[in-house]
């Protein structure tokens, strides 16, 4: 069955959950390679969304629907004690640090999508990891997923996560002011970079480099604004989130 | 690297049609290796058959051969008999004849007929009339024939004559 799998193409198709709705998005691929792409749709009702997916499924007798969880609890796992491990499950990222996700989320999120059936749930930590994976390896420094409405935050060094973060930015575009829009995710950072050092998880780490994997497609100036405000340098780049997501999926395969 | 929270189900690749027509072209080809079985040992039995058969008919032809040249031999045979009796019977008559030239005065003591050789010993009263008589009628038969005498104690002569027949 596996050469049968092969010889195939596989159709990916992704849900990244918003506060509108539900984006779909699909590519159809063999060895790597993409047959065809279906375009971004968002949908605000859920059984709208079920009859896109299931004519995206058509396109192939392979299909994966992955889910970018971004509502629920979840992060870096850090072994304090308190959380209560048979409430969470756990994924193991390059054997280098772990990744959680609150049961009852899970099941909440197979739950709501049964018609249709996840294949994947990735986290978005897991999504900027593989994003940046090859510059990870060998350049400390601060990690961050700029979307609409959230900003993802991690801290890595030695290829280690040290620390997580994540913060809604629903109000921050609904602003007239690319300045004042600006000025919001500025001070965001910050507090991420405030939070990381009041945490004291490594005292010997200092935030020199910021790696930005950018959704909204922000100009220079927020660069700029972050070199001036917080004395780093800036290393920012265009990421097309769904696409991502489905590349995840195709790895998670082999 | 595993980063997903949940694990893909199982893909059921092929649809229940493409199942059933896999299903039905598998019992297609079933049946057709089990003919192509069935056909193939009734091919091997006729070769085999065959083959007998071939095997049959040379040994057959070999045995007309021999038959053949067994009846070649006899024919042949047969006509050497047909010409050694032929040939005993004139040699009988010939005998005989041979007989009747000896002279009333010629006694014969001794006529031995080997390999085309003709010995005879005997007596005659008169050297003259053995040679004008019995001796001519033996060069008109022989090819060579010679005649020794000797004077015997009885009177008149002992003779030993050879004669050859003509080799051809």
């Amino acid at each position: 069955m596996k050469f049968l799998e092969a010889l195939l193409p596989k159709v990916y198709i992704t849900l990244i959950p918003i506060e509108m709705g539900t984006q779909l998005y699909g590519e159809l691929r063999k060895h790597s390679k993409v047959l065809k792409r279906f375009d971004m749709q968002l949908f605000e009702q859920k059984s709208e969304l079920f009859v896109a997916v299931q004519r995206l499924k058509r396109e192939s007798a392979l299909s994966y629907v992955a889910l970018l969880e971004n509502e629920a609890d979840h992060g870096l796992f850090i072994d304090d004690g308190v959380v209560e491990l048979s409430s969470i499950e756990k994924v193991n990222v390059a054997n280098a640090f772990e990744l959680y996700l609150r049961k009852d989320d899970l099941h909440e999120r197979q739950k709501a999508f049964k018609t249709i059936g996840l294949d994947f749930i990735f986290s978005p930590f897991s999504l900027l990891y593989n994003f940046y994976e090859k510059r990870i390896r060998s350049n400390d420094g601060l990690y961050l997923l700029l979307e609409e409405e959230r900003m993802v935050a991690a801290v890595m060094k030695n290829g280690v996560m040290l620390f997580s973060e994540q913060h809604g930015m629903q109000e921050a575009l609904h602003l007239v002011d690319t300045t004042k829009t600006i000025d919001v995710y500025v001070e965001t950072i910050q507090k991420v970079i405030k939070a990381f050092y009041e945490r004291k998880v490594d005292e010997t780490m200092f935030i020199e480099k910021l790696f930005i994997a950018d959704t909204i497609g922000f100009d220079i100036t927020l660069e700029n604004r972050l070199e001036e405000v917080l004395f780093v340098e800036v290393d920012k780049q265009n990421i097309n989130l769904a696409h991502e997501l489905v590349l995840l999926s195709e790895k998670e395969l082999v | 690297m595993k980063q997903s929270f949940i694990t893909p189900k199982p893909k059921a690749i092929l649809g229940a049609e493409l199942k059933w027509l896999l299903a039905t072209f598998g019992v297609l080809v079933i049946v057709m290796v089990v003919s192509s079985l069935f056909l193939n040992t009734i091919t091997n039995a006729s070769q085999t058959e065959l083959t007998a058969l071939v095997s049959k008919q040379v040994e057959l032809t070999q045995k007309q051969t021999e038959m053949t040249s067994e009846l070649t031999r006899l024919q042949e045979l047969a006509v050497m008999r047909e010409l050694v009796s032929t040939t005993n019977r004139l040699r009988k008559e010939n005998v005989k004849n041979f007989f009747d030239l000896v002279p009333n005065d010629v006694v014969l003591t001794l006529a031995e007929f080997r390999e085309g050789t003709l010995r005879l010993k005997g007596q005659t009263q008169s050297i003259k009339r053995f040679k004008n008589g019995f001796e001519r009628s033996l060069k008109s038969l022989f090819k060579r024939s010679s005649t020794q005498f000797k004077k015997s104690k009885e009177g008149g002569y002992t003779f030993t004559n050879i004669s050859i027949v003509e080799v051809k």
